[in-house]
């Protein structure tokens, strides 16, 4: 196998797939449907999540050398599995135009209000282009720093604002009660299903499989805190109220704090921590998108797939977001509700088809050769 | 490939320039203060800046003399955006906000809505949402042009005095955030410092005979309900609301002790609770205010053992503090009938059964009719290093 990365790469890279938009919009997006209860409904969500991503861990393990397109051939059928490879393939181009668009309204709302939008999308999506072509072991490498800025922006968030935090903004707990905190919780679906797909594309390149359960649960359960601390504390010092008038209301989070008298604003400081995390998320889902329509059509050369991969996802990026509003919309209904089908459903029927026609408990989890295998994970 | 790479970094050079957003530190005007009012004639709004002027800052003394470290303009419109576009016109800066630090609104604009003070500055990204936001006693205009402060700055100095509002209970720290935080929230209402002209007497260092100066007092806060400005609190009133609400680090209080003897107190330690009780639906508030205090100034005498003292002073500070929030009380809740105390948050938190039930629904005719017991215990843990007055040899030998 030509890519191996290691178990901490992997338990690395899976908080930059889950935080960047988390934060920054579908916190908002929750705001707008249960107020106060942000938070606990994402708690929910990420309950939920660790749950399916221990499902698709599991039927990872039970095909460890090839991927959620690859074992969806093998269990499902070939024309099946190829048509889950081309939805997946949309959903890795549409996932990343929600990602990217975390980036790109970021700049052109508060740094750049007089670039034009099409010129942002351009410039991140030909950089995310860099990221994809020099491949998955590097931006899995680059999470490691995107973990470490998404921690020091975690850290310096909570310093500015812990003064004006008023803990009776969050209160009464669970005022909607829990079985609207639970179906609001599909929201998250639309950052949780990025974790949980990429896994299952991810996880062939792992070079120690043992107890990827364990590791796959810690790297869920340490997501959960550096992203739900954001609605806590956007509620608490923003509140609920206002945090339902912004788009991008943790850059409004960020607008309120202060370190010191001698930092009055460190926006564009949060960013540069914020930003590693969010290139990880975005390239992943660059990557995976190139990968998926490389499998079902079995083109051979990258560039055949890179240069109109990069047209198409420059204007999805552009079009998707150029209206704030209409992006909102798009993030409250249809993409989360789709994601939340996809990355629970897909998962859910391999494993019980799968279990029917007695799939599991192979060491190959299949009957392809070992030399095919290779060759598809080298693609 | 290598050549590839290199177009595309190249492009991205081009891209990445920020040549759209640059604004080159000579070309800008950076606003110290602003001050927004209704016109008296019109509808339309009078924006007023303060743009600081860095040359007089920076020059010798000397030149200093000859220009104004600050630059005042001012322009209407028939929105805020379109006022300040207008000053375009007449200014050879381009007018930056990032570095703002109060915002003034005039009396009558806040009489009539700030909703569009708070719409305009939440919408603009330089601003930072920590920037002071008061309201003027009068036109908001006369303010942003006046002397403030030590400062050569007079933004500066109005946001520094802001920042002390945690040292004193006689005006409120308000903000862009906690103003657009109130005005959103479902249950609060928003409360602003006031500023008013003051004359305070100076004396010239070239021991000339005392003047007076005009200088601007920050003291007493304005009401809001649904946006509106419906009265002022005066200092003793803001007091009040300023024990149960504000973040107070340490204050100052002063009680009178005998006939003319005074005694003040550094306030420390503050804990506020607000207890929300519903016996047989009938909705009721209790507040307790705990905190520690210190001697720090006693004018009189006393022949009562220092612990029966410091119980005697206890119970003289307990009372006026209670008297402060219940008079401030007796403003809002019987004569504004606005609910500034955000009771109702504490009873959808404590109650939320009968809130969602019942109290909720009719809240604004219950609220004024709510009884609201306040008590407080301040600890008298000392007397800042005196044991005994200084005085009191003086006044024993007297009596």
């Amino acid at each position: 196998m030509k890519f191996k990365i290691s178990r901490s790469q992997l338990f690395f890279v899976i908080p930059n797939l889950l935080f960047g938009k988390a934060i920054g919009i579908t916190a908002g997006v929750m705001a707008r449907k249960i107020g106060a209860d942000t938070w606990t409904s994402m708690l929910f969500g990420f309950i939920l999540g660790i749950i399916i991503m221990a499902l698709m861990t599991f039927l990872c393990s039970q095909f460890p050398e090839k991927n959620i397109i690859q074992y969806s051939e093998d269990i499902l059928g070939k024309w099946v599995g190829k048509a889950i490879g081309l939805a997946l393939t949309v959903f890795f181009i549409i996932a990343y135009g929600t990602s990217a668009n975390v980036m790109t309204l970021h700049l052109s709302e508060y740094f750049l209000p007089n670039t034009p939008f099409l010129i942002i999308c351009t410039a991140y999506t030909l950089i995310c282009v860099y990221g994809a072509f020099l491949g998955i072991e590097v931006i899995i490498r680059f999470s490691l720093l995107g973990f470490f800025g998404l921690l020091l922006i975690n850290i310096t968030m909570i310093m500015g604002t812990i003064k004006d935090f008023q803990l009776n903004n969050l209160q009464p707990f669970l005022d909607t009660g829990i079985p609207s905190n639970i179906i609001n919780s599909v929201y998250v679906f639309s950052d949780l299903a990025m974790g949980i797909l990429a896994v299952g594309m991810i996880y062939p390149m792992l070079n120690n499989k043992e107890k990827t359960g364990s590791l796959t649960f810690w790297a869920m359960a340490l997501s959960a805190l550096v992203i739900v601390i954001w609605p806590v504390f956007e509620t608490g010092v923003i509140g609920a109220d206002m945090m339902q008038k912004f788009v991008v209301c943790c850059m409004q989070q960020v607008r309120s704090a202060q370190l010191t008298k001698y930092l009055p604003r460190y926006e564009l400081l949060m960013v540069s921590f914020f930003v590693f995390s969010v290139y990880v998320q975005s390239v992943t889902m660059f990557y995976f998108a190139k990968n998926s329509f490389k499998q079902i059509t079995g083109l051979k050369k990258d560039w055949y797939i890179l240069i109109p991969l990069t047209i198409l996802l420059i204007y999805v990026t552009y079009y998707m977001a150029r209206d704030d509003n209409k992006f909102v919309i798009f993030l409250t209904s249809p993409w989360p509700q789709i994601c939340a089908a996809l990355s629970i459903g897909l998962p859910f029927v391999l494993f019980c088809v799968a279990l029917c026609r007695g799939k599991f408990g192979g060491k190959n989890g299949g009957d392809t050769p070992k030399q095919e295998l290779d060759a598809n994970i080298e693609n | 490939m290598k050549k590839i790479l290199s177009i595309f970094l190249l492009l991205n050079m081009l891209f990445l320039s920020g040549c759209w957003d640059s604004r080159e530190i000579n070309e800008v005007g950076l606003v110290m203060a602003v001050g927004i009012d209704r016109a008296e004639d019109s509808d339309d709004f009078v924006v007023t800046v303060q743009i600081a002027n860095p040359k007089p800052v920076a020059a010798s003394k000397e030149k200093a003399i000859s220009a104004e470290p600050i630059w005042v303009i001012s322009s209407i419109g028939p929105t805020i955006f379109e006022a300040i576009r207008e000053m375009s016109k007449v200014s050879s800066k381009r007018i930056v906000w990032g570095h703002n630090n109060i915002v003034i609104i005039g009396e009558s604009l806040a009489k009539d809505d700030i909703g569009p003070v708070i719409d305009y500055f939440t919408h603009n990204p330089e601003l930072r949402m920590k920037a002071a936001v008061v309201v003027s006693k009068g036109n908001a205009k006369d303010y942003v042009g006046s002397k403030a402060g030590m400062e050569d700055v007079p933004g500066i100095s109005l946001s520094n005095l802001m920042s002390y509002s945690t040292l004193t209970t006689d005006y409120v720290q308000s903000n862009m955030l906690l103003l657009s935080q109130e005005y959103f929230a479902e249950y609060k209402q928003p409360i602003l410092t006031t500023i008013q002209f003051k004359d305070d007497k100076i004396m010239p260092s070239d021991g000339r005979a005392d003047k007076t100066v005009e200088t601007i007092n920050m003291s007493g806060t304005a009401v809001f309900n649904k946006g509106k400005m419906i009265g002022m609190l005066t200092r003793e009133e803001t007091r009040g609301f300023t024990w149960v609400n504000a973040n107070i680090k340490n204050t100052l209080v002063t009680v009178n002790y005998g006939n003319q003897d005074k005694i003040s107190l550094e306030m420390k330690g503050f804990n506020v609770k607000v207890n929300t009780q519903i016996n047989q639906g009938v909705p009721s508030v209790s507040i307790a205010v705990l905190g520690n205090a210190e001697i720090v100034e006693e004018d009189g005498t006393s022949d009562l053992s220092i612990e029966d003292f410091k119980m005697k002073v206890g119970d003289l500070v307990n009372q006026k503090i209670t008297d402060e929030i219940n008079t401030c009380l007796t403003v809002v809740q019987k004569e504004y009938k606005v609910d500034t105390f955000c009771f109702a948050k504490y009873f959808h938190a404590q109650q939320n059964e009968e809130w969602e039930n019942s109290i909720g629904k009719h809240w604004e005719e219950i609220y004024p009719d709510i009884s609201i017991d306040v008590s407080c215990n301040i600890d008298i843990i000392g007397s800042t290093l005196n044991q005994i007055p200084a005085n009191a040899a003086t006044r024993y030998g007297e009596q």
